[in-house]
């Protein structure tokens, strides 16, 4: 048995650091050309046998006395001392949305990376999570995942790539490195950066061009037109009384989404406390969470919202609103342009990454003019590194000025816009090289295709959304044989490929003495950011000499305007494989599996469409089809298109779904709004799977509002309802023998209906903690979908123009459970803690619980969904939470292991479980903190706070269920129409 | 005691000349003992068959697969499974109740109704105890529902409606096993008499093995009856213990099945009316049911002596009866729920006439509540014709009920959220069509094997033991 080198740190550094024994190297010599075998599809004994061997490591190698020690598997005779079997590990680092970090912890269990959670420390996502985040740990573990490199599709070697670009390489360094061209996606890594830098130096004919199928060049170009130069723009919601939103996307998804929606609700929460309420006043063309959340929504079409800002700005400027025309628009912009007229300096107006340039330009003025810049908006230099836009490189390789073209992280073939004719300008390129995590459509159209690391199994570091440099550290010794960006440039460029952690350490190590660096490079590590890094202000005047034009021509000629946005779920189609991901309920629609054509109600009606028609789109050569969705609170003659849809790649699990947006995109113009389309029916019909079938609450008040000033909508009535039988843990009588019992914790947990904003970051975190099976598109469209928890979505009002509300719905954890009378075989019942447990192997499947329960939370595993993962999708579930079976209820438990956990630590320290110590797994993954969790016997905790307050109720309370998981009623800003 | 069905200065229509009777009896032995109607049997067996493998094939399918198989879903847990479920012991049930009550009221023209009745109920318990297994998730485990000693000292979870349920089920079946066979046992011994003087007659000749075996068979399950008069009154006495029995389980299981609703707080089903309408329903059922197989056993097999107009017009004066109860039933739980009930009830309602299953709701109105009616006719009352076709009419009536019952609540309960439609698939459908085979073919092995109707009955209206009664 060989030791670990005396050196391993107590503190977790690097696996190879760990490994770095000669039995080690050895093995790592004698495995590693088997991986490439598992290109044809991991076999599950030879792919655990790599696994267990990449695991233990040291610990194995040391029993490797026979040619292949690891014939048999065994478990630990002696613990490896760098693993705690059984035990939790945790790792700072981060997950990227196009780029863009935010700060993460890994969780790990023997070795494998199991949940990532929100880094509580960072100081921008703080905590939160997103969507993306959360479902990062299955694309780590996609059996789809690019293992080797390929050349023309052809296995290969990282040892013939070398081979091959060698030459090349250096013959484009002799030549200055003309014809040389670099395409990556977002990048805000400085190290990156740097190496970008040196590359450049030493290829200096080389041009760098950057592409996301999320762009953000109208941002760029109003700022650059207001300003004089490209700017980010950042905001300061807790010093807003008033915000206004014009087709903006705050509280959507997006890099920047944890953060602001942090920011946004800490605001709404506190100036609910002090009031007024901060309103949010939105306008936009398509519905989206901002527009949900929003207490003043508008809906306006393009042309409407082009005016509506203009003469904002009027007002803005004249310094008073000009009379209401009495539509709902003009009398939305006098309500606003009164709100911020009297919070100059207070109020934020905000536009979206998706707004037209114009729309943005106008944005800034209007800040500007309210003295709002500095106060509530201020600006910071791009987070994204500015590079040249895909359209010259495109025209380059057209022109056949490229010859080498090396493509990071980036799937152009995909999402290029398809005026751009990427692919068909790509092959004229001699040496395409491209990086990527899939075998994608940009790598089926190269030469080289090279498997890039997981961001969590790899070192690196990103910018978060405000500058904070957040750094990458590997959880999980590379599955694969891949390599990471900056491992790929240093291969390309430097003498000696360095690897990933060397090329981070010395990034950030830069002059300084290694020993001293040493202390903070560890601190570093563990916290997964550099303090202090956030960017600072910059100041911009906005100099007025510019006019500018609202882009907008009326003439429409029977045509439609189509509005492209990211998708809520797969984003630009980067997350499009993950099946989480894809299943995952679009926030407004309820969809899976599919991208739709969203038209308003009003369109419907004209062109009598009806949703699942499938309808084509044109403009000019390029043209999509897709099914029709009826969308309350859309603009009408607008189209809503959603990225992410009609990946090509054969063998992905995206392969299909839905249409492909940017096919419409001309490359040149805005790429979120495109007019002059043509829309013709073809007669066709798709279903199309959603979770919800209903959209308004049929006059019941399941999601109450609090509107400003009104008497409380909460009631406790619920809790007090006389029962025939007396429930211990509310037995008030002193005299009763439960009184001397052992104080027994009683769970409880209250959601805020005014915090949540739909995002579904709580949905995919339930699905990663509780091994909650994918069932597929068809399963979902039967009504089986297996989320424990949900998130309801109803209107109220018109259709045209409606509120929107959303309620995450988890297990009630009734006390009188109506759920536990059901079960013939007592498979569900109550705990001395009040909570409804779910026992998988007592359940024998009668249904009886899930029909007998009111809010309909229970899922049952109508065929044996969990079956046949692939081996490596297999290794992400929590060890700790059964994986059910065919045949059994399920349901959501409160994280019982969390607080299994959590009970075993507070038994060791002899102590209770402390208030915050358990947090559920949606809980945690909340960005807006708009659920509380805790024991209701301690008079302090928060969720007994929670309890308190005016807005509590219980949903479906008159039932007497006295259900655990309760609410906060929304807020409405005063002034908001009582329904 | 002439039974309640009998009023005064009737003309005795049953009354028939005692050489007629002994003939009758001697039909329904031949059935048995001679199998008179051997094509149309083996068509009918045949076709049952076909239905049978419909069985096996989608029951094989959903015990490989798992109950995805069906068109169940969350929120619809439970639908033609269950529906089917609860429509079979109601049908068991009803014709259980109505022999239990000809027995105890002592209605002397009983005897060709209630072997068959009491057959429905036997065989349609077993197509109906199929269900509770086959529906399961995992029914490899059907058992755990069952008190049974375990080293896990795990019990059932004894308020579960379900629980009682299977209690309830597995007592009907004991029951209802032993009122059939209890009824049996005087014509299995007459049916022994005659294997043995066949056996006898015929020995020495090819066959003789098969009537050996016969004569056994019948002389085993007769339980060495030999017709003494202390044998006649202790059978006497079990057949009324029986039928008490029977009508305790009838109400019991009934109210049973209705509490695994009622017993929830889902709107539609949470309902203090619905053990009284599932009771009324399962009678409306079995007899509707009993008076469509009497209609064609007295079609197929040569036994117009015995079954009689005047039997139609005592099944057809029950359905009316029955018709008016359930009438009553269905309009009070109606004006119940649209006077009184909460929104969500109200919802439910609605939903059930206007839904997408609204066929169902008035599939109860058009087929259940309606076509009885027309037996206000005493020309209607003696047509076996029109009995049949209201009986089976009564019977889908009540699956009706059963369907918008179950499926209209559960389809869309208190949160819009939740709701999801459910439709029916083929592996369902087929299912159910394969019980209804379970029954036809276990009812025809019966009707060929067994007396069709009580030999005893018959003799004994023939040879008044009780005549002083009579007169």
């Amino acid at each position: 048995m060989s030791t670990p080198p005396p050196s391993s740190p107590r503190q977790w550094q690097s696996l190879e650091h760990l490994a770095d024994t000669p039995e080690f190297r050895r093995f790592l010599a004698r495995e590693f050309p088997a991986v490439t075998d598992l290109c044809r599809g991991p076999e599950r004994r030879q792919f655990m046998r790599l696994m267990a061997a990449s695991f233990a490591m040291a610990g194995l190698s040391g029993c490797d006395s026979e040619p292949d020690g690891r014939t048999h598997e065994v478990p630990y005779v002696n613990n490896p001392k760098t693993i705690d079997v059984g035990g939790k590990a945790e790792y700072a680092t981060a997950w990227l949305v196009d780029g863009v970090a935010n700060g993460a912890l890994v969780f790990a269990r023997n070795g494998r990376p199991l949940k990532v959670e929100g880094n509580a420390e960072h100081p921008w996502s703080r905590g939160g999570t997103d969507v993306f985040g959360q479902a990062s740990i299955l694309d780590l573990y996609d059996p789809a995942r690019s293992q080797a490199p390929r050349f023309r599709d052809k296995a290969s070697s990282w040892g013939a790539f070398r081979a091959a670009t060698l030459g090349v390489f250096a013959k484009l360094r002799a030549e200055g490195g003309q014809g040389l061209r670099v395409l990556t996606g977002p990048v805000t890594s400085p190290t990156l950066i740097a190496e970008m830098a040196a590359m450049q130096a030493a290829f200096p004919g080389m041009v760098w061009h950057g592409h996301a199928g999320v762009n953000r060049g109208s941002s760029d170009a109003a700022a650059q037109a207001v300003f004089g130069r490209v700017v980010d723009t950042r905001w300061r919601f807790d010093k807003a009384r008033v915000i206004v939103s014009l087709d903006g996307d705050v509280l959507d998804p997006g890099p920047h989404q944890v953060g602001v929606a942090r920011d946004w609700a800490a605001a709404r929460q506190a100036s609910a406390k002090a009031g007024p309420l901060v309103a949010l006043h939105a306008a936009g063309s398509l519905p989206n969470l901002t527009s949900a959340k929003a207490d003043f929504p508008l809906v306006a079409t393009p042309v409407e919202l082009d005016v509506l800002v203009s003469r904002l700005l009027e007002d803005v400027v004249m310094d008073t609103a000009a009379a209401s025309g009495g539509t709902p628009a003009e009398d939305w912009r006098v309500r606003a342009a009164t709100a911020l007229l009297a919070h100059k300096g207070a109020g934020l107006v905000v536009a979206g990454t998706h707004a037209s340039p114009a729309v943005q330009e106008v944005v800034h003025r209007i800040n500007a003019a309210l003295g709002n810049i500095g106060t509530t908006v201020f600006h910071i230099d791009p987070v994204v590194a500015q590079a040249e836009p895909l359209a010259t490189l495109a025209e380059a390789m057209g022109a056949g000025q490229v010859s080498a073209l090396l493509m990071l992280d980036t799937n152009p073939c995909y999402d290029a816009p398809g005026g751009l004719k990427f692919t068909e300008a790509l092959a004229k390129v001699p040496l395409r090289i491209h990086a990527g995590t899939f075998a994608d459509e940009t790598a089926h159209s190269s030469d080289w295709h090279l498997p890039l690391l997981h961001p969590l199994e790899a070192w690196g570091d990103a910018r978060a959304w405000d500058g904070t440099v957040t750094l990458m550290q590997p959880t999980i010794q590379p599955l694969y044989d891949g390599r990471s960006c900056i491992e790929i440039v240093s291969l390309l460029v430097d003498a000696d490929a360095r690897k990933g952690r060397d090329i981070l350490r010395g990034q950030w190590q830069g002059g300084q003495d290694d020993k001293a660096f040493a202390g903070k490079w560890n601190g570093m590590i563990r916290d997964g950011f550099v303090p202090g890094t956030a960017a600072a202000p910059v100041t911009v005047r906005d100099d007025g000499s510019r006019t500018f034009v609202l882009p907008w021509r009326a003439a429409l000629d029977g045509k439609v305007v189509v509005l492209i946005r990211p998708d809520a779920s797969v984003w630009d189609g980067q997350a499009a494989n993950n099946p989480w991901l894809q299943e995952l309920p679009r926030p407004l629609t309820k969809i899976v599996w599919d991208n739709v054509l969203t038209v308003s109600p009003a369109m419907a009606q004209r062109e009598g469409l009806k949703s699942g028609d499938v309808v084509a789109l044109s403009v000019g050569s390029r043209g999509i089809e897709g099914p029709v969705w009826v969308m309350p609170g859309q603009a009408d003659g607008v189209v809503g298109l959603t990225l992410g849809g009609g990946r090509a790649a054969a063998g992905l699990l995206s392969y299909g779904v839905g249409y492909n947006a940017a096919v419409l995109r001309d490359g040149t113009g805005d790429p979120w709004r495109i007019s002059g389309v043509t829309l013709r029916k073809t007669g066709r019909t798709v279903a199309l799977a959603t979770t919800q079938d209903h959209d308004t609450m049929e006059g019941h008040d399941f999601v109450r509002v609090q509107h400003e000033g009104a008497a409380p909508v909460g009631e406790n009535t619920s809790w007090s309802q006389p029962s025939l039988y007396g429930s211990p843990e509310h037995n008030d009588d002193p005299a009763s023998p439960a009184r001397d019992a052992p104080k027994l914790a009683q769970w409880g947990m209250v959601i805020d209906l005014d915090a949540c904003i739909g995002c579904n970051a709580c949905v995919v975190a339930c699905q990663s903690e509780n091994n909650i099976a994918v069932v597929g598109k068809e399963q979902v469209a039967l009504g089986r979908e297996m989320h424990w928890l949900r998130v309801d979505r109803y209107y109220e009002g018109p259709p045209e123009a409606p509120q929107t509300r959303f309620q995450p719905l988890p297990c009630m954890h009734c006390e009188n459970a109506p759920c536990e009378v059901g079960c013939p075989v007592e498979a569900t019942l109550h705990d001395s803690e009040g909570l409804n447990l779910m026992v998988y192997n007592r359940c024998v499947g009668t249904r009886a619980c899930s029909g007998y329960c009111p809010y309909k939370v229970r899922h049952f595993n109508y065929l044996d969904y969990s079956a046949g993962a692939a081996p490596t999708v297999e290794l992400q579930r929590n060890p700790q939470v059964s994986v059910r079976s065919r045949g059994v209820m399920e349901k959501c438990t409160y994280c019982v292991q969390r607080i299994q956990d959590a009970r075993i630590t507070a038994d060791k320290l002899n102590r209770p479980i402390l208030d915050g110590e358990v947090r559920t797994a949606c809980q945690g993954a909340c960005p807006t903190t708009a659920i509380t969790f805790g024991d209701l016997t301690i008079p302090e905790s928060a969720v007994v706070a929670a309890r308190g307050e005016g807005r509590h109720y219980a949903l479906l309370g008159e039932l007497n269920t006295r259900p655990r998981t309760s609410y906060l009623a929304a807020r409405a800003a005063a002034g908001v129409r009582e329904g | 005691m002439s039974g309640i069905l009998r009023g005064p200065g009737v003309p005795d229509p049953l009354a028939m000349a005692d050489r007629e009777w002994i003939a009758a009896g001697q039909l329904v032995t031949e059935v048995a003992s001679t199998h008179p109607l051997r094509l149309p049997w083996w068509i009918a067996i045949l076709s049952a068959l076909g239905l049978m493998g419909l069985l096996a094939a989608s029951v094989g399918w959903l015990l490989w697969q798992g109950t995805g198989v069906w068109g169940n879903n969350v929120p619809v847990t439970w639908a033609l499974d269950i529906v089917g479920y609860d429509w079979w012991i109601g049908v068991a049930t009803g014709s259980m109740a109505v022999s239990a009550l000809l027995v105890l009221t002592g209605a002397e023209w009983r005897g060709a109704v209630n072997r068959l009745a009491e057959t429905v109920a036997l065989l349609g318990v077993a197509a109906a105890g199929l269900y509770p297994i086959i529906h399961l998730g995992r029914p490899w485990f059907f058992y755990w529902n069952l008190p049974y000693p375990n080293t896990f000292l795990l019990w059932p979870q004894f308020r579960s409606p379900l629980y009682w349920d299977a209690i309830d089920i597995v007592s009907f079946l004991g029951i209802a096993f032993l009122t059939w066979f209890t009824g049996l046992i005087p014509d299995l011994a007459s049916m022994r008499d005659r294997a043995v003087e066949a056996m006898q007659r015929g020995e020495g000749r090819p066959g003789a093995f098969t009537r050996a075996l016969k004569a056994k068979l019948y002389g085993i399950t007769s339980l060495g009856w030999r017709g003494s008069i202390v044998h006649w009154q202790r059978w006497e006495h079990a057949t009324r213990i029986m039928a008490v029995f029977g009508l305790v389980l009838v109400v019991s299981l009934q109210t049973g099945a209705a509490v695994m609703f009622a017993g929830s707080v889902e709107p539609g089903w949470h309902d203090a009316m619905l053990p009284v309408s599932y009771i009324a329903g399962a009678m409306f059922s079995g007899v509707g049911i009993v008076a469509a197989m009497l209609v064609v056993v007295r079609a197929v097999f040569p036994l117009r002596p015995l079954i009689t107009p005047r039997h139609f017009a005592y099944l057809a004066g029950m359905l009316l009866i029955l018709a008016v109860i359930n009438l009553y039933c269905y309009a009070a739980s109606f004006g119940f729920t649209a006077l009184a009930g909460d929104g969500f009830e109200r919802g439910v309602l609605a939903r059930r006439f206007t839904g997408d299953h609204a066929w169902a709701s008035w599939s109860v109105i058009v087929c259940s509540l309606v076509p009885p009616h027309v037996f206000w006719l005493p020309v209607a009352r003696r047509s076996g014709f029109l009995l049949a076709v209201v009986g089976v009419l009564v019977a889908f009536g009540v699956w009706a009920d059963h369907f918008t019952i179950i499926v209209d609540t559960l389809q869309h309960d208190f949160l819009p959220s939740s709701a999801h439609p459910y439709a029916m698939n083929l592996v369902e459908v087929a299912t159910f069509l394969g019980t209804v085979g379970l029954f036809l073919m276990l009812m025809l092995l019966v009707l060929r094997y067994v007396p069709v109707a009580s030999i005893f009955g018959l003799s004994r209206m023939t040879q008044p033991a009780e005549g002083a009664r009579r007169g």
